[in-house]
């Protein structure tokens, strides 16, 4: 499988979509820099803020990820969808993961030496390993229900709005809580419970296809059903 | 099956109707529109925030003001503004992605008014947000304790940025079909935008973004107080989406001298309309406000209600009805010694006390003038915010705490009665102001944790506060635990011992059944 | 119709009483064949259910019901569809690739997914389905640069790869002009000889020229299944010709020489033609002949 992996790896690479990649990885980067080289001192609030802003163009960057165009041509091969799918995912994951780190430690750096401790750094990794694993899942679910190339067109509007309407709730169930409000604890279980659904849609979602249970299937579909 | 006829039948020659045309295709892409998924989208969310808000009561205590409502609309409409864009954005480059470009191409509609249909195309999508502006507004209107005017102006401001969004989906999918550029930009205005709130030291960037919010911390105004650039910001909206439109059709095969100058025009439009987005608040209303904070009493309107006289600005006649109840509570704890007076409640605006942080203090003298002119001896101020959440919540506990201070010592609020309030003094007026109405001891309640166990009641943000001690506070708690009636019989039968000044702290506990708790904090000021 | 569900007597793809819905719409509503080697032709409508039949045979989607074996695997179970998968070649009816991929680079790719994880093998293998395909000169060409027939040709190319045993092929001719398609027919019954081969398609004439037994499918069900001369058979002496349609004709055509073709129960003074196996498909397709035909 890992021989598979590593015989796919270049030629996955070469087919996917590289310009979402870089261009979202250089506006974060540039967000991330922007402070630095404005010499501008972040305080904690801020810095959060400027850190939330990476985190969604990351997760931007790997929305296109699981288009595939050659799907058609290529679904029923031995070497598992999932498989493929997956390699697909670390290739423009890793990037972004990097991406996202350079980030942070830009916008640590701009935060006075004394204050960085209490730069809630956990928290804000959760943030961004759940924004991207949405992001994921929603274009897994695209890219199985409507068309194979259908995942980023999708992901990164659903992605944005999901974010402007999570912005727009109310104090008390606000999930960008401020490190220091008392709804920070309980806003990284929304966050948690995100990341965990969002992985068990994008794992349940890029299983191969299985038989479908169906009211007028007769006995056979419920037997395997059941199986 | 029949015998196929499929004989070439003599054709009219139809006249060239290129208007028809372009009206049949903005029918049809504006219905798609509509129906897009991003756009569906968005207004889902949209309706679920309201739902949300509506569901859970939110609505009921927000004591909407509706001259702040019709802003407060704008930033949840972004929602479908980015739905507008990404899926204006996809109409408009959704030939080149399916490849058939080459053919739409070659059609007779030109290339450029193929584009003017698709500009034209998120106008019923605009209109179907004005009126979910409108309806928001109705329905915050209908709430109970709704206050104010809503501006038709600020109202007209989401649809607009609506609008804009969709023409400038339009506009990028015409300058790059490649679609990951339309989240870029969205991000990119969404990030301007954040901008623009958190940078309040530099008040004009806010006006170059889509929505300008304000501080929320500062206090409502009347709406004839108020200055925004509103219409301005319109008029720059406008231009952005002339711009847009320009930029569309300068890429779509309209002659290239015309394209280049219209772009440029409309630019340079949107640059002069965007700087003449003047934050400089003009000479009269300076000088309105002015005259608001120092002798509000000849523009207010006043009605009595029991034995409280209640004047406020004519947008706010509508909260008397909730001051009274407050009033009505702190006075249903007292003798009937108490009630003999007549009180005032004065609404009084105080401009900048959340500028900087720096505390303020109220003008008494000018306006203990303003209340011997309009006959209205020793007002309780009162201010403008209102509400359950935090800000209100603290809002109405100190209105609360001031009115029951003055009822308690007979002085309206000044330096030395706020710190006359102490010991036993504290107390009553503490469990009086808590106890005054279900919202009053919720906002106590919330209040408490975020304190280090002294109570802080400011009058309007101003520094003049009513500070209550530790031990006091404490007091005022488990008499809180205790039924009201049974705690109100044992004030009122020793009304005039509590409200003595010097009456301290222990013999209140004394004369209320209970003890004190705790020790007194350092640096107490009573 | 009964099959002899027996797979040592040489069916290699068995299907028994297959179900499918796709968006509420019956695509098949039990469907039941068997077939061994050789080219089997799948003809009908738009609509019959060929593309859904083929899909569930590709093991690209599962039935609703029913039972499927391909080379005595069942691929509703994850170990049988991994087995059959490593012996099966699938030509989609839309074929999609790698745009900026060439054919060669393509082609290498689905051979890594079909497990030929060797290298030296893997190119033999890429340049030998290449050659098969007459893709050889031209597979260092991009494949948004290549023709539509072309790139049926690297799709079909990808089928083939690993030289599988079971064949699906979702009308491989169409768009194909007709050199390309005498050369397609030709490669697809070089491919039949060991082989089962299954395709669907809308034109008899792949049909007649190609393979020894066609399944006509309509509405979901099988209206035939057997030699196509025996659907050609059955039109005989019910098709002829007149200058104009003919009352009794259940399909009548203008032909490019100005007569009509008719095909029913031909008036006892008519001018009969030579069947074709279309006048036999269409009579099968007509409700008031169907019944007569497939018997």
């Amino acid at each position: 499988m890992l021989t598979t992996v590593w015989l796919l790896a270049p030629h996955l690479a070469r087919s996917s979509r590289k310009a979402p990649v870089v261009l979202c990885g250089v506006l974060a980067v540039a967000l991330a820099a922007l402070p630095l080289t404005a010499s501008y001192q972040l305080e904690i609030p801020y810095a959060v803020t400027l850190i939330r802003v990476v985190a969604v163009t990351v997760a931007l960057g790997v929305a296109f990820a699981l288009d595939d165009s050659a799907s058609a041509t290529t679904r029923v091969t031995p070497t598992s969808r999932r498989l493929v799918h997956l390699t697909r995912i670390a290739l423009s994951a890793l990037p972004m993961v990097s991406v996202w780190a350079a980030g942070l430690l830009l916008c640590r750096m701009a935060v006075p030496a004394n204050a960085r401790q209490y730069l809630p750094v956990g928290g804000l990794a959760l943030e961004a390993a759940a924004l991207m694993a949405t992001t994921l899942a929603l274009a897994a679910v695209a890219v199985t229900v409507s068309a194979t190339t259908h995942g980023g067109l999708t992901a990164t509007p659903g992605l944005l709005l999901a974010t402007t309407a999570m912005t727009l709730l109310p104090d008390g169930l606000q999930p960008f809580a401020g490190p220091e409000s008392a709804r920070w604890e309980a806003s990284r279980w929304f966050w948690l419970i995100l990341l965990v659904g969002a992985m068990f849609v994008l794992g349940s979602v890029l299983r191969d296809a299985r038989r479908r249970p169906s009211a007028a299937a007769g006995t056979t579909a419920v037997n395997v059903s059941i199986a | 099956m029949t015998e196929t006829n499929l004989a070439v039948r003599p054709t009219s020659p139809v006249p060239h109707r290129s208007r028809d045309a372009v009206g049949a295709l903005f029918r049809i892409e504006s219905v798609r529109l509509l129906r897009h998924p991003a756009v569906l989208t968005g207004v889902f969310f949209y309706l679920a925030l309201w739902a949300y808000e509506w569901g859970t009561g939110a609505l009921l205590h927000r004591y909407p003001i509706l001259q702040d409502e019709d802003r407060y609309s704008q930033v949840p409409l972004l929602l479908i503004a980015a739905g507008a864009f990404v899926g204006s954005n996809l109409i408009a480059t959704r030939a080149q992605r399916s490849g058939v470009a080459s053919v739409t191409d070659l059609f007779a509609l030109a290339p450029w008014l193929r584009t003017l249909a698709q500009l034209l195309m998120p106008l019923p999508l605009a209109v179907l947000s004005g009126l979910l502006v409108s309806v928001r507004i109705a329905h915050l209107a209908a709430m109970p304790g709704a206050v104010g005017q809503p501006s038709p102006l600020e109202m007209a401001t989401g649809p607009l940025i609506v609008l804009l969004a969709g023409v400038a989906g339009v506009a990028v999918g015409r300058l790059t079909p490649m679609v990951s550029v339309s989240p870029l930009v969205i991000l990119g205005m969404a990030v301007f935008t954040l901008v623009g709130t958190v940078t309040l030291s530099r008040p004009m960037l806010k006006w170059w973004g889509l929505v300008a919010i304000e501080d929320e911390f500062e206090p409502p105004l009347p709406a004839d107080l108020m200055y925004r650039p509103v219409a301005m910001h319109l008029v720059y909206l406008a231009a952005c989406a002339a711009v847009c439109c320009a930029t569309a059709l300068a890429q779509s095969g309209i002659r290239r001298r015309v394209g280049v100058t219209a772009v440029g025009v409309t630019t340079v439009l949107a640059a002069v309309a965007g700087a003449a987005q003047s934050v400089t608040l003009p000479e009269d209303i300076a000088s309105r406000r002015t005259a608001a904070e120092r002798q509000p009493s000849p523009q207010q309107v006043c009605q009595t209600v029991n034995v409280v006289t209640y004047c406020a600005f004519p947008d706010f006649e509508g909260r008397i009805g909730q001051w009274s109840k407050v009033a009505d509570g702190v006075l249903r704890h007292t003798p009937p010694t108490a009630t003999e007076n007549r009180y005032v409640v004065r609404q009084r605006l105080l401009f900048g006390t959340a500028s900087g942080g720096i505390s303020l203090s109220p003008p008494l003298a000018a306006w203990a003038a303003d209340d011997a002119q309009a006959g209205t001896p020793g007002s309780v101020p009162i201010g403008t915010k209102w509400g359950t959440d935090q800000i209100g919540g603290g809002a109405m506990l100190s209105f609360a705490g001031h009115f029951a201070a003055r009822v308690v010592t007979g002085d309206p609020p000044t330096e030395e009665t706020a710190l006359s309030v102490c010991g036993s003094r504290a107390v009553v007026v503490l469990w009086l102001a808590a106890t005054a109405t279900e919202e009053t001891a919720a906002a106590l309640h919330s209040l408490l944790p975020r304190t280090g166990g002294s109570v802080v009641l400011p009058l309007l943000g101003s520094s003049l506060a009513l500070s209550i001690g530790r031990q006091e506070v404490l007091m005022v708690r488990s008499l809180l635990d205790r039924p009201a009636d049974q705690v109100s019989e044992q004030v009122i039968a020793n009304w005039d011992e509590l409200t003595r000044p010097e009456t301290d702290t222990e013999r209140a506990a004394r004369l209320l059944g209970t003890r004190v708790q705790g020790a007194v904090a350092e640096g107490a000021r009573c | 119709m009964s099959h002899a569900l027996d797979f040592s007597a040489g069916q290699l793809v068995t299907v028994e009483g297959l179900t499918f819905r796709y968006r509420r719409q019956t695509a098949l509503a039990g469907v039941s064949f068997a077939v061994g080697a050789g080219v089997t032709g799948l003809l009908g409508p738009n609509g019959a259910g060929k593309t859904s039949l083929l899909r569930i045979l590709a093991t690209a989607v599962p039935p609703n019901s029913g039972t499927v074996r391909i080379l005595g695997s069942d691929p509703l179970t994850a170990a049988g569809r991994l087995a059959v998968r490593r012996q099966l070649g699938y030509l989609p009816q839309q074929p999609g690739f790698f745009p900026n991929f060439t054919a060669y680079e393509f082609i290498d790719y689905v051979a890594i997914l079909k497990e030929i994880t060797d290298r030296r093998r893997r190119r033999e293998e890429t340049l030998r389905v290449l050659a098969a395909v007459g893709l050889s000169d031209d597979r260092g060409k991009r494949i948004k640069a290549l023709s539509g027939g072309m790139r049926q040709r690297v799709a079909l190319a990808a089928a083939i790869v690993g030289d599988p045993r079971v064949l699906i092929l979702d009308e491989p001719t169409v768009g194909l002009d007709p050199e390309q398609r005498l050369r397609f027919r030709e490669l697809i019954a070089e491919l039949g000889a060991g082989r089962t081969v299954l395709l669907s398609t809308h034109q008899t004439e792949d049909v007649s020229a190609l393979c020894h037994r066609v399944i006509v499918l309509d509405r979901g069900v099988v209206r035939f299944d057997g030699a196509p001369a025996r659907l050609t058979a059955a039109a005989e002496n019910r098709v002829w010709h007149s200058a104009e349609r003919s009352p009794q004709a259940v399909v009548a055509w203008r032909t490019g020489v100005g007569a009509v073709r008719n095909v029913g129960v031909p008036p006892p003074d008519a001018d009969l033609l030579p069947a074709t196996l279309e006048d036999g498909y269409l009579l099968l397709l007509d409700p008031s002949t169907a019944t007569e035909v497939a018997a």
